[in-house]
């Protein structure tokens, strides 16, 4: 079993987790300074706590439903979140997702299997994630074709020949 | 009358693509309109600067500043500079400077018709679909996408069919209709799809009535909503445009494959509210009835139209706002305001010791006003009811139509409209 790929702790979180939560309206910005702050700052202070650099968030269903608002894509760059992985997602956080170039896929029991906290290794050639704790390899859904063209050329602005 | 087999949207994409798309099928397509705002655009700016782009058409943009209008922090204030100076130096003919709220300025512009397609930077934009047009909200990078080459891709979506008869009680007003469906749906129920709406009830329903319930689409998770053009539609944009600008797409007999075919009957929906912490989280009015409130606020691009302004004063002529309570009322254009202050509902609101703000996004989303204090439990006509969304983690927002929130404005705590209802 190869067991390659981005080791990470998993956030774990539940259903509707929408982007006020997320990253609440009031860090609301462009820079570091003003939006890394407010990443998961609208979750009970723990999440944001046990979040270190690299780490994948694993949601429930319609995950980060409510604004389109893309501070909250900035916070996720700044805290360097890995991967989003989800029973479902909302159709702008998704593609904020793939147009930034950070990876999400869908699985239907993952934030229920998954222990807060436990390691994972995500691989994205194979669109697996490996639990280590438990010796098992778990098998992802991946975003659509066209999608996976924009996420591998590094988000829309890089697959739109805007950036370098 | 034609024949069709496919849903409106189905029909509208196919036009824009120049071949017979269905749902399902990933498009791209050119863009009639991209509208964007003093905080998403300002990122979108700042990368479009960074990159040096090129705007591909300076009149196929909307810009409005009306998030931070006018800005009460120093940060916000030089986000909206950046917006302010982008529409300086690329001349954009329709920028609305505290104007009023994007969505609402969006639904007000001649460029949206039926039949087009209108991006935005804003979740919201889906209310333009009020006038049969494909509106959908998107991220400031994908807008960024639009600014540059005009065009986008969607994946054409699937539609539920959702058509409204019988007659309604006159407290009854579309954001009861909005929150009937989201408690059908769920906050995610319509996820990808689109809502197609067809008035069929006996009184019609309002242009603003319509625009509400578009608005509200997007907590059910819909990627548009679009009212079947009709006569409502006709009125509305003769009065806008002072002419039929453009023809209208033909009354079809709908034979198309629907996720689902739902009527409701206007008569069987009474005032609802939607309880902490979620859009979705329907109940009759009756059963929060008695919950005290610190504020009530009219407003946002759910309410705050002319029919919001009309049923507030209503409900509150002769009357005062319950003691204690704060009651905030905000226009959601300054045409609205015109027209508020026209019909002398202005006056009445103020007498009864409402506070009416400027046009803008107002109390919604904590940015420039009546944010809530810790404890606070508020009612408003306002989109969402997030924790933290109007204020800190420890206050509750509930949220209502115009009529529930103008008659609760008077008691000082959750009232059902029906109660204090008086045949005029």
């Amino acid at each position: 079993m190869t067991t390659t790929g981005i080791r990470a702790h998993a956030i774990v979180l539940g259903d509707d987790i929408n982007t006020d939560l997320l990253h609440p309206p009031q860090y609301f910005g462009i820079s570091q300074e003003t939006v890394l702050p407010g990443f998961l700052a609208g979750l009970p202070p723990e999440y944001a706590r046990s979040f270190q650099p690299g780490d994948i968030l694993v949601g429930g269903r319609n995950f980060g439903c409510g604004s389109s608002r893309e501070a909250y894509v900035r916070a996720f760059k700044f805290a360097r979140v890995s991967a989003v992985i989800a029973i479902s997602f909302s159709r702008i956080f998704y593609r904020n997702m793939i147009n930034a170039g950070i990876p999400l896929a869908t699985h239907p029991t993952l934030n229920r299997d998954l222990q807060p906290g436990e390691e994972v290794v995500f691989n994205m050639e194979e669109w697996t994630l490996y639990r280590p704790e438990i010796n098992a390899k778990v098998r992802l859904v991946p975003p659509e074709e066209h999608l996976q063209k924009i996420l591998a050329a590094g988000g829309l602005l890089r697959y739109l020949g805007l950036e370098k | 009358m034609t024949l069709s087999t496919q849903t409106q949207l189905e029909s509208l994409f196919s036009m824009a693509v120049g071949r017979t798309v269905r749902a399902g099928e990933v498009v791209e397509v050119p863009v009639d309109l991209v509208m964007g705002h003093d905080a998403t655009l300002a990122l979108a700016i700042s990368d479009f600067e960074r990159l040096n782009c090129n705007l591909w058409d300076n009149t196929r943009m909307l810009i409005t500043c009306d998030h931070f209008a006018p800005p009460a922090r120093s940060d916000h204030a030089d986000l909206q500079k950046s917006v302010l100076q982008f529409a300086a130096q690329h001349e954009i003919p329709d920028l609305h400077i505290y104007q009023g709220i994007c969505h609402q300025l969006t639904l007000e512009d001649s460029r949206v018709q039926p039949g087009r397609i209108v991006v935005g930077a804003d979740s919201h934009t889906l209310l333009a679909g009020a006038v049969g047009c494909f509106a959908t909200g998107l991220g400031a990078t994908d807008i960024l996408g639009c600014m540059v080459s005009g065009k986008t891709w969607f994946r054409v979506p699937e539609s539920l069919r959702i058509t409204f008869s019988g007659r309604r009680q006159p407290w009854v007003m579309g954001r009861d209709l909005a929150l009937d469906l989201l408690g059908m749906f769920g906050e995610s129920g319509a996820s990808y799809q689109a809502l197609e709406l067809w008035d069929r009830t006996q009184d019609g329903l309002e242009m603003d009535s319509r625009a509400a319930i578009c608005c509200m689409a997007t907590e059910m998770g819909a990627k548009a909503a679009l009212f079947t053009p009709d006569e409502t539609t006709r009125d509305f944009l003769q009065r806008r445009d002072h002419d039929i600008l453009f023809p209208f797409p033909p009354v079809e007999v709908n034979e198309a494959s629907y996720e689902e075919n739902l009527h409701i009957d206007v008569g069987q929906v009474d005032s609802l509210v939607a309880k902490p912490h979620s859009p979705a989280n329907i109940c009759p009015v009756e059963e929060v009835k008695g919950t005290r409130l610190d504020e009530v606020y009219i407003g946002s691009c759910a309410g705050g139209r002319l029919e919001d302004f009309a049923m507030a004063a209503n409900l509150l002529a002769g009357k005062k706002v319950a003691r204690g309570l704060k009651v905030i009322a905000v226009p959601s254009s300054v045409s609205v305001q015109r027209q508020v202050i026209a019909m002398g509902y202005f006056q009445i609101l103020s007498e009864a010791g409402v506070c009416i703000s400027n046009p803008s996004c107002g109390a919604c989303g904590k940015l420039d006003k009546g944010v809530l204090a810790t404890g606070d439990v508020a009612l408003t006509t306002s989109t969402r009811n997030f924790q933290g969304r109007l204020g800190p983690r420890e206050s509750e927002v509930y949220l209502a139509s115009t009529a529930t929130c103008a008659a609760s404005a008077v008691t000082g705590y959750i009232t059902p409209p029906a109660d204090v209802w008086e045949e005029k």
